[in-house]
């Protein structure tokens, strides 16, 4: 099974803790860059300076809150972006409110999920990604 | 001469009858010719005199004394004509005949200087036209003199005179009529000014000693009583008249003024009525003869400028100069365009007063037309409108200040949501982590620790909801539509269909009414309403909840009750407030929100929200809701 590559964005280094525990217990190997702030995640996907040689990744995890750069804006310019936007992203936030929800999806986002309170619950979560997005979608390939 | 007067009486002569005699035929006729001639004589001067006395108008009474004295001498000369006859007083005949000869003379003279005038004298026929025409003007006077008495009855304006001599009163009939009294009645001054209103007597005693005393003439309007106690307002006029620098006499005029006074009155009532009400509003009146250019302004106008009225002449370029610099361009520009379209106009401008005040006003202006000619006239009227304008303002900076606050506090409920929660979320999934992964590591009381601390979080997640929840109840919008209430509670039944099995409570509701609100928060209302129904129920019965729609007016009154452990009657204001709860968590789980909630939804579909219970026996929560629109 090819590994995939999923680029997290977000701030909180214990949610990306979490979130690598929640995918180290899965069954899909996958590899998780992380980028802590949005501007950090556009330079990863427009391959500047040290990322120069960075590949692209195959889904990207984004967190809405996140200082300087936010999860909207980087809605905004990965989707406005003919090179990035066929990469999909999945919102992950602790928000469940009706603005960010109606904010993401009129900026493209390909699902919006609510982080969960419980850690099992959480896991669930993860799995039903990789299920979805990595059995069932065929996504592009990414060269 | 002398010689004449010193032998008057002597008689040596011969007498006069020796020329005829003695013959008796001659001296009889003569004696009697000459005696009837002598008594005729001395009897007319004795008339003419009586009659001149009589006429004293006669203009020419000399020539009729004259004429008297003439006869009278001619009468002498008669007489001692006789006496010479048998005595010779020949010097006495000289001197009388002299004395006949002067007087006629003088007659003659005087009948000269008397002749043109005589010649003027009219005859008897011109008299007799002058008599007519004397009769006409008498006629035309007379009539004159009725019109003039019907005048002064019609303007009911008499006249009077008092004689300072005897102190004797007159008064004209109209005088009496005012007076309401019989004309002629004798009056005395003392009696006349008793008249007077006993607020007045001593008004008019003093202007009458004043006109007596100074000659200064009056002209008052003075309050009467009349014979008949009627009040009545009338006028006296009246003046001193001198004879040789002596008061002699007080004569004047005397008016029933009564009508034209109290129109006056109650013109001059309505004046100050108008102008008192134009302070109280701050309305000035004013109206404009367009092509005259003429101005009237009320004196509320000029006081709002900050004038007394009349200070300034009211023109338009007075109004323009007191306007704010800012605004008298624009004013000038609407004012110019209205008149020339004979539009009515309503402006607002800012003014700075005499004084230097600052106020806001407001003007309006209709066209009409003057009813004397066909003149364009604007009316209008303006109001200081400063204080609501002050008002207005701080009425919007605070809604405006409202307005952030709302938006902070929204913005501070989306951040509570967020913000809060995330570190609550990564509290609880590390220890769960820790209860999987490292649970062989833990004794008991750590794991009981870790639960503590899990459940808690749980709790401070459930409140944060609760607070979004009641914040964007403040926020956001209704959406009001049709709601079918059947529906709604269908869907809080699915909802609730854990609670509701595992309690066994038994839902009723029939045919439940269409009513217009907002569906999310109906649906929230009752979910609250019948979970907290099931939370508190007495567990020694089956918990049943009933929901039931009452017609009352215009609205449906809708009933959520049920047969739980009832609400003592001293909380039931309490279990409204937020964070009020009634329970310990023990016994029963919440936030102390979800009334708090329900009240918030019931009140902004336009209720109250009431509770009616009975400990032991069960809660009906009671509010209204209206039915949809036709």
């Amino acid at each position: 099974m090819k590994e995939l590559h999923i680029l997290l964005v977000e701030d909180s280094p214990e949610d990306v803790m979490l979130t690598k525990l929640a995918f180290d217990r899965s069954k899909v190997p996958t590899s998780i860059t992380v980028a802590v702030n949005g501007e950090e995640c556009l330079a990863y996907l427009r391959q500047q300076g040290e990322y120069a040689k960075s590949p692209l990744p195959d889904l990207i995890l984004l967190d809405l809150n996140m200082p300087k750069v936010n999860g909207k804006q980087v809605l905004e310019a990965v989707k406005y972006d003919d090179k990035l936007k066929h990469i999909p992203i999945i919102v992950l936030t602790t928000s469940l409110a009706e603005r960010d929800i109606e904010d993401s999806y009129k900026r493209h986002a390909n699902s919006y999920l609510a982080k969960p309170m419980d850690f099992n619950e959480f896991i669930a979560l993860v799995e039903h990604i990789e299920q979805f997005w990595f059995d069932m979608v065929k996504l592009p390939k990414n060269d | 001469m002398l010689e004449l007067f010193r032998h008057v009486f002597d008689s040596n002569f011969m007498p006069h009858g020796h020329c005829y005699f003695w013959e008796k035929e001659i001296l009889i006729p003569i004696v009697i010719g000459d005696g009837l001639t002598f008594i005729s004589y001395m009897l007319i001067p004795v008339v003419l005199w009586r009659y001149v006395k009589a006429r004293n108008d006669l203009k020419f009474s000399f020539v009729f004394k004259a004429f008297a004295a003439f006869i009278f001498f001619c009468g002498i000369g008669h007489l001692v004509d006789i006496v010479n006859i048998w005595e010779p007083y020949y010097r006495v005949s000289a001197i009388t005949k002299m004395c006949t000869g002067l007087v006629s003379l003088g007659t003659i003279v005087l009948l000269f200087k008397f002749f043109p005038k005589a010649l003027k004298i009219g005859l008897p026929g011109q008299v007799e036209q002058i008599n007519k025409e004397l009769k006409r003007q008498n006629h035309e006077l007379e009539e004159l003199n009725d019109f003039y008495n019907d005048t002064m009855k019609t303007v009911r304006l008499g006249y009077w005179h008092l004689d300072l001599r005897n102190n004797e009163l007159f008064w004209s009939p109209v005088v009496y009529e005012i007076h309401e009294m019989e004309p002629g009645t004798p009056v005395s001054v003392e009696s006349a000014i008793s008249y007077y209103h006993p607020d007045h007597i001593h008004l008019i005693t003093g202007v009458v000693q004043e006109a007596i005393e100074s000659g200064k003439p009056f002209d008052l309007d003075l309050k009467l009583i009349t014979a008949k106690k009627n009040v009545i307002w009338v006028r006296a006029i009246g003046k001193t008249v001198y004879e040789k620098g002596k008061a002699i006499r007080l004569k004047g005029l005397f008016q029933d003024i009564n009508e034209s006074k109290l129109r006056e009155q109650r013109l001059l009532e309505s004046e100050s009525a108008l102008n008192e009400a134009e302070t109280i509003a701050k309305v000035g009146s004013w109206r404009w003869y367009v092509d005259k250019d003429e101005h009237y302004w009320s004196d509320e106008r000029f006081r709002i400028l900050g004038y007394h009225p009349n200070e300034i002449e009211p023109s338009l370029k007075a109004s323009f100069q007191l306007i704010h610099s800012d605004d008298r361009e624009s004013v000038q520009q609407m004012v110019e365009q209205a008149i020339a379209e004979r539009a009515p106009y309503e402006i607002r401008y800012r003014i700075k007063t005499k004084d230097g005040q600052h106020k806001v006003l407001i003007d309006k202006g209709v066209p009409s037309e003057d009813k004397y000619s066909d003149e364009t006239l604007y009316l209008g009227v303006v109001r200081d409108i400063t204080e609501e304008h002050t008002r207005e303002r701080e009425l919007q900076e605070s809604l405006q200040a409202l307005e952030r606050s709302n938006r902070e506090l929204q913005d501070f409920a989306y951040v509570a949501s967020h913000d809060l929660q995330e570190p609550l979320r990564v509290i609880t999934s590390y220890l769960q982590l820790l209860e999987i992964g490292h649970a062989e590591k833990l004794d008991d009381e750590a794991r009981h620790f870790i639960q503590s601390i899990i459940k808690a979080s749980a709790r401070m997640k459930n409140l944060i909801n609760d607070l979004l929840t009641i914040s964007k109840l403040d926020t956001s919008p209704k959406e009001i539509e049709p709601v079918d209430l059947n529906e709604v509670l269908k869907i809080v039944c699915d909802n609730l269909e854990f609670s509701i099995n595992e309690s066994d409570a038994q839902i009723v509701y029939d045919n439940l009414p269409t009513v217009e609100g907002d569906r999310s928060r109906l649906e929230q209302l009752f979910q609250n309403l019948m979970s907290n129904a099931i939370k508190f129920r007495r567990h020694d019965v089956q918990p049943r909840v009933e929901i039931t729609a009452t017609e009352k007016g215009q609205k449906f009154r809708i009933a959520v009750s049920d047969n739980g452990i009832g609400i003592e009657s001293k909380y039931t204001e309490r279990i409204f407030t937020i964070f009020q709860r009634l329970h310990s968590r023990d016994e029963y789980d919440g936030t102390g929100i979800g009334l708090a909630i329900c009240k918030k939804i019931v009140e902004s579909h336009g209720s109250t929200f009431t509770v009616e219970s009975e400990v032991g026996k069960g809660t009906s929560f009671i509010f209204d809701l209206k039915p949809v629109n036709k």
